[in-house]
């Protein structure tokens, strides 16, 4: 099925929105110059093909959609998602998949600080390194962080995992790193 | 920051713009002029009421105080009832400067905005769009320069209160910030004893005393940057201006953001990725928890 394209360049987040809401199939946004709350809350079976880089909230909330981003991303993206998968080709920002419950989110580059922050389900996988305190409060899920983390790795963790294939810098409260045997 | 000084006015006018939508109560620009000023003379940015005999009263209490007038550029508010004037006048000294000031000041029609050999603070309440329209920032050319758009968090919201902030304590320094210094009260208190004047309750004030506290202390821009972070406590990101240089400093538990690129034309700092959009840097990065970064002008 091709793909609609959609110019974002001179639409407000709240009319992007409204556009994706309607959509169905394949759709493929060009100039989003960053725009916040893309895809918010969307519940249809849409596949978002995203030429450029994402402001913050990117997929907040939705339920099912594949998004696809070329760019970056910036904080919280894929935030409280309860299913459907956010693709970043780029970096993302602090607090990437918070409060996810279900769902998968990659990010090729690197995240920033809070990853994954009070997540309760889903997987976060990460290409590069992440954050001071990925794993904040989380609650259950996976984060993969193939790369580095920063300083207090699952501060106050709950429940869930992170694995991490490269240096951990330290623990936060609560945190217990153990080898995985390959 | 431009690698050749060039329209540094149109980069911010245009990263403010993208910016808007973080805040609307007041918008403000600190540009630093490439156009050389001799030894002793310095440019003034005084808002200035648009009332009868306004311009005299400020010629007067400059003069007053050993002023020599070279030059005014009068730029009246689209909005009415005052203006924001560019003066460069001749001073023998710094001391003299600074009675300069205090003296416009005291002529309840004046009130500097910032004076040094380079800086220019243009800045009031309302859109970019206004700003631009009363003064014309896109088309002032400089090295480099910072700008902000406000959502006021602390203190209210009127011309004075707007960013950025320079300091009476030292000439071309200012600040532009996003977030709260939690502790600013006793830090100010703090400042005051070491004899800095505060003129707002805006904590951001705080932040420039606090750095020529520092500058004045011998710490280099990078030492008192770091200290900051150490010191100041909340969340907070701020950049930070001098006449050869610029600083960006994130809050340790990195609540803020701060986003830099680079390009050929020079470097950029922003809080967001959209206002990035004017360099052509394909990984533009966040900075970090606590880090902090600077930008000198080549040859200073």
């Amino acid at each position: 099925m091709s793909s609609r394209v959609v110019d974002a360049a001179k639409m407000s987040p709240r009319e992007i929105n409204q556009l994706l809401r309607k959509a169905r199939g394949k759709i493929r946004l060009i100039n989003p110059n960053s725009a916040h709350f893309l895809a918010a809350g969307l519940r249809n079976s849409l596949k978002i093909e995203i030429d450029g880089s994402a402001g913050y909230y990117l997929g907040t909330c939705m339920h099912g959609p594949v998004i696809h981003i070329n760019g970056n991303a910036g904080w919280y993206a894929g935030d409280n998602i309860t299913d459907g998968v956010v693709i970043i080709d780029g970096s993302g920002g602090d607090g990437v998949g918070q409060g996810m419950y279900n769902g998968t989110i990659v990010v090729r580059k690197n995240c920033g600080s809070r990853t994954g922050q009070l997540m309760k389900g889903g997987t976060v996988i990460v290409g590069g390194n992440s954050g001071y305190m990925t794993g904040l409060y989380a609650f259950g899920g996976k984060i993969i962080i193939c790369g580095d983390v920063e300083h207090s790795a699952g501060e106050s963790i709950m429940g869930g995992a992170i694995y991490v294939g490269g240096k951990i810098a330290s623990l936060g409260k609560n945190a217990v790193a153990q080898k995985v045997a390959t | 920051m431009l690698k050749h000084p060039g329209k540094v006015g149109d980069y911010l006018y245009r990263m403010m713009l993208a910016l808007q939508h973080r805040g609307t109560d007041s918008a403000g620009v600190a540009i630093y002029t490439d156009k050389k000023l001799g030894e002793d003379e310095y440019i003034l940015m005084v808002q200035v009421l648009d009332k009868p005999g306004a311009i005299g009263k400020v010629g007067d209490a400059i003069g007053r105080a050993g002023g020599n007038i070279r030059d005014i550029q009068v730029k009246i508010s689209k909005g009415g009832g005052f203006g924001i004037d560019r003066y460069v006048i001749r001073a023998k000294d710094l001391p003299t400067l600074k009675r300069i000031v205090e003296e416009v000041d005291a002529t309840g029609i004046g009130k500097v905005f910032s004076y040094g050999q380079s800086i220019q603070v243009i800045k009031e309440t309302g859109l970019v769009e206004n700003l631009e329209a009363s003064y014309g920032i896109s088309s002032m050319r400089g090295t480099h320069g910072i700008g902000h758009v406000r959502f006021s968090t602390e203190s209210r919201v009127d011309h004075h209160h707007a960013h950025p902030f320079h300091t009476g304590s030292n000439p071309d320094i200012a600040v532009v910030h996003n977030g709260q210094i939690t502790n600013y009260h006793k830090v100010r208190r703090g400042l005051e004893r070491r004899g800095f004047t505060f003129v707002t309750e805006n904590d951001t004030e705080c932040i420039v005393h606090f750095i020529v506290d520092k500058l004045q202390q011998k710490f280099s821009l990078e030492e008192a940057l770091e200290a900051s972070v150490e010191e100041l406590d909340g969340p907070f990101s701020y950049i930070i201006a001098t006449s050869t240089a610029i600083g960006v400093a994130r809050d340790k538990l990195g609540l803020r953001p701060a986003m830099i690129a680079r390009d050929r034309s020079g470097y950029f700092i922003a809080s967001e990725e959209c206002a990035l959009v004017v360099c052509k840097d394909p990984n533009p990065k966040y900075l970090g928890p606590g880090e902090v970064c600077v930008y000198e002008l080549k040859g200073s």
